[in-house]
C-alpha cells in the first residue's frame, strides 16, 4: 500500500514542509500574512492533537478548545506568578495531560454521540471554569501581559523569531507523530480505531490505548494553548470556548485525519483563507459551516487524504501499465 | 503431572444462559496439549455460545474454564491473548483498510509491544527487533501462501484470502491455543483442503487447535478428538472414527441433516 505515512513519502513530504516553510520566511516575512502562518503552527499542533485522536484511535472530541484553555491558562499563570515561561509552559502541558488523563478514564468508555457529547461538556466545563474562577483566571475580561517565552539569555519576542520557535516545535511534534503512526502502537491504535473486539483478540489492551491518546493529543492541545499565550501575550476565556473547538475540530476534518500532515494543511487554510479574503472575516461562522457541510460532503477523507488516495490510484494505474507491458513484450 | 501432560484447556460444569434459554449446559471437557480438537453438533447446539465461552466473549453463567492451568474467569480478552489464547471470527473481522502485511504485525503485538514513547521517538522502526518481527510476518503470511500480497490492502483480498489472512495474523500471536470458529465457512472444496493441510501442520509447530466447524468431511480429516453437542449439552466425545460409530451421533447429528 502506497500510503503518506508509511513509507518514504512522509519523509519527502517532511523535507518539502521544511522547505515551504523557509521560503515562507524569507518571502512573506513583514507580509501581513505572516502573523497567520506563526498561528497555523501554534493552532496546527492543536489539530494535529485531534488528528491523532481521530485518525489513529478513531476517538472524537468537540471540547478540544477546553485542552488548549488549561494549556494556555496554566502558563500564563504560573509566569504571572514567577515561573520562568518555558518552565510553566512545560508545567501545563504537564497539567493538561493530567487533566486529560484523569478525564479519559470515563471518557473513552463511551462510543460515537457519547463521547462527542461527553466531550462538548467537557469543553462546557472548562470554559466556564475559565470565566468564573475570578481569583486566578482574573474572569472574563482575561489574562495582559504575559511574558513571552525565553530560552536562556534568548527572549523569543516579535514575529519572526516566534516564527522560527513555533514552526519548530511544531515539526517536531509532527515528526514525532509521523513515527508514532508508523510504529507498533500506531499499529495497535489502528487497530484499536477498525474493530475493538478483533484488537482485544490480538492482546491490546483497547482501554490504555484509547486513555493514551486522549492523553497525548490533550497535551498537544495544552502544549499549542501554552504557545498561543506567550506569542499573543493576551489571554481570555472566549478564546478557548466551544467556537475554538469547533474550528479545531473543522480544521482536522478539511484537512484530513488519515495522515498526520492533515493537521497542517487544515491549520495552514483555516487561518490564511479569512486573510486571502477579507470579506470572510465578518462571515467567518457562516462560512466555516459552508465549509464544514461541503468537506463532509465531497471531501470526506480531507486534502491529505484526499490526495494520498488520488497517488494510490496513479501509483496503481502505473504498476497496471508496467504488467500489461511485461505481458504483450512476453508475447 | 507434567506440564505436556496437563490439560491446555478444560471446562467443569460449563452452562451459559440467555434468559429462559439454555445454550450450553454442564459441559465438562478438556483439550490436550498438540491436538486438533474439533466441536461439532446440528445448528442450535450451542457451538458458537461454548465458542465465545472459551473466548471470554461472554461471561459464563456457571462452571469454570481452565486455560494453561488458570482460570480465566473475569479475565479480558486481551489478557488472554497475550498469555498466548488466539481466535479467528466466524465473519471475517480483519483490519481492512490496512495492508497485509500490517494485519499480521498486529497479530504479534504482544511479542513487540512498543509503547507511546518509543514510537513517538520513532524508535522500533529501524531496530533490528522490528525488522525481526517483520520476518516473522511474512513467514506466516508464507505459511499461508499469501506472501506475494503483503502489500496489498486487506480488504481488497478474495473471501478465501481473507480466512487465510485471519489464519496468518492468529498464528503471529504464536499461540499456544488456537480457536478456529467455522474457518472452512465459505472456501470452496480445494480451498478447504488446502486448509486442513496447514491446520494439520500446526500442533507440530507447538500450537493446539481447537476447531468449531459445519463442515463434516474437514472436522473427519483433521481432528484427533472431537466433542459433538446437541441442544447445548455434550452427547459424545472421542476420535472421529469412535464418532462415526455412534449411534447417538448418527441419529442426531448424521440423521438430521440427512433429513434435511
Amino acid at each position: 500500500m502506497r500510503s503518506l505515512v508509511a513509507g518514504r513519502e512522509s519523509t519527502i513530504l517532511f523535507g518539502a514542509l521544511v522547505a515551504a516553510l523557509a521560503v515562507i520566511f524569507v518571502l512573506l516575512r513583514g507580509n501581513y500574512l505572516f502573523s497567520s502562518v506563526v498561528m497555523a503552527g501554534i493552532y496546527g499542533i492543536s489539530v494535529l492533537g485531534l488528528v491523532l485522536l481521530i485518525g489513529l484511535s478513531g476517538q472524537f472530541s468537540l471540547g478540544h478548545g477546553a485542552f488548549m484553555g488549561i494549556g494556555a491558562y496554566g502558563s500564563a499563570v504560573l509566569s504571572r506568578h514567577g515561573v520562568p515561561p518555558l518552565l510553566a509552559c512545560v508545567a501545563a502541558v504537564v497539567l493538561t495531560t493530567a487533566a486529560a488523563a484523569i478525564v479519559a478514564l470515563p471518557i473513552v468508555r463511551l462510543r460515537g454521540h457519547f463521547l462527542a457529547l461527553g466531550t462538548l461538556a467537557l469543553g462546557l466545563i472548562v470554559a466556564s471554569v475559565l470565566s468564573g474562577w475570578h481569583s486566578v483566571t482574573l474572569g472574563p475580561s482575561g489574562i495582559p501581559d504575559i511574558a513571552p517565552i525565553a530560552i536562556g539569555p534568548l527572549v523569543i519576542r516579535g514575529e519572526a523569531p516566534n516564527y522560527i520557535f513555533i514552526w519548530t516545535v511544531a515539526l517536531l511534534c509532527l515528526w514525532g507523530s509521523i513515527n508514532l503512526w508508523r510504529s507498533s502502537f500506531g499499529r495497535a491504535a489502528l487497530a484499536v480505531k477498525r474493530d475493538e473486539d478483533a484488537a482485544a483478540a490480538m492482546g491490546i489492551h483497547v482501554v490504555s490505548v484509547k486513555v493514551k491518546v486522549f492523553a497525548l493529543s490533550a497535551a498537544l492541545g495544552g502544549l499549542s494553548g501554552a504557545l498561543y499565550a506567550h506569542y499573543v501575550t493576551f489571554i481570555s476565556p472566549e478564546r478557548f470556548h466551544l467556537n475554538a473547538s469547533f474550528e479545531l475540530l473543522l480544521a482536522a476534518l478539511l484537512g484530513g485525519s488519515g495522515t498526520p500532515f492533515g493537521a497542517v494543511a487544515g491549520a495552514l487554510l483555516l487561518l490564511i483563507l479569512p486573510d486571502l479574503v477579507a470579506p470572510l472575516r465578518d462571515y467567518k461562522v457562516i462560512v466555516y459551516g459552508v465549509i464544514f457541510i461541503l468537506v463532509s460532503l465531497y471531501l470526506p477523507r480531507g486534502i491529505a487524504g484526499t490526495f494520498e488516495v488520488w497517488q494510490r490510484r496513479v501509483g496503481r494505474r502505473d504498476s497496471a501499465g508496467a504488467k500489461a507491458a511485461d505481458s504483450s513484450t512476453a508475447k | 503431572m507434567s506440564l505436556s501432560e496437563t490439560p491446555i484447556l478444560a471446562t467443569r460444569g460449563l452452562t451459559k444462559r440467555f434468559g429462559g434459554l439454555v445454550a450450553v449446559s454442564d459441559l465438562s471437557f478438556s483439550v490436550s496439549r498438540h491436538e486438533i480438537f474439533g466441536v461439532i453438533g446440528p445448528n442450535g447446539a450451542g457451538k458458537s455460545t461454548l465458542f465465545n465461552l472459551l473466548a471470554a466473549t461472554y461471561p459464563p453463567s456457571g462452571g469454570d474454564i481452565e486455560f494453561d492451568s488458570r482460570p480465566t474467569a473475569g479475565m479480558p480478552t486481551h489478557l488472554l491473548a497475550q498469555r498466548g489464547m488466539a481466535r479467528t471470527f466466524q465473519n471475517l473481522r480483519l483490519f481492512g483498510d490496512q495492508s497485509v502485511l500490517d494485519n499480521v504485525l498486529i497479530g504479534s503485538y504482544r511479542h513487540a509491544r512498543s509503547g507511546l514513547w518509543s514510537g513517538l521517538a520513532g524508535f522500533g522502526r529501524a531496530t533490528a527487533a522490528e525488522r525481526v518481527r517483520q520476518e516473522k510476518a511474512l513467514h506466516w503470511l508464507r505459511f499461508v501462501g499469501l506472501d506475494s500480497l503483503a502489500g496489498q490492502v486487506a480488504s481488497d483480498l478474495s473471501f478465501g484470502q481473507q480466512r487465510l489472512l485471519e489464519l496468518a495474523r492468529a498464528l503471529a500471536l504464536e499461540p499456544v491455543l488456537l480457536l478456529l470458529d467455522e474457518p472452512a465457512s465459505g472456501l470452496n472444496d480445494r480451498e478447504t483442503e488446502r486448509f486442513a493441510e496447514m491446520l494439520r501442520r500446526l500442533p507440530g509447530l507447538g500450537v493446539t487447535v481447537l476447531l468449531v466447524e459445519h463442515n463434516m468431511q474437514l472436522m473427519m480429516s483433521v481432528a484427533e478428538r472431537m466433542l459433538v453437542m446437541d441442544c447445548g449439552v455434550k452427547i459424545a466425545e472421542g476420535s472421529p472414527a469412535e464418532i462415526q460409530a455412534n449411534a447417538r451421533v448418527v441419529e442426531v447429528y448424521l440423521g438430521s441433516e440427512e433429513t434435511a
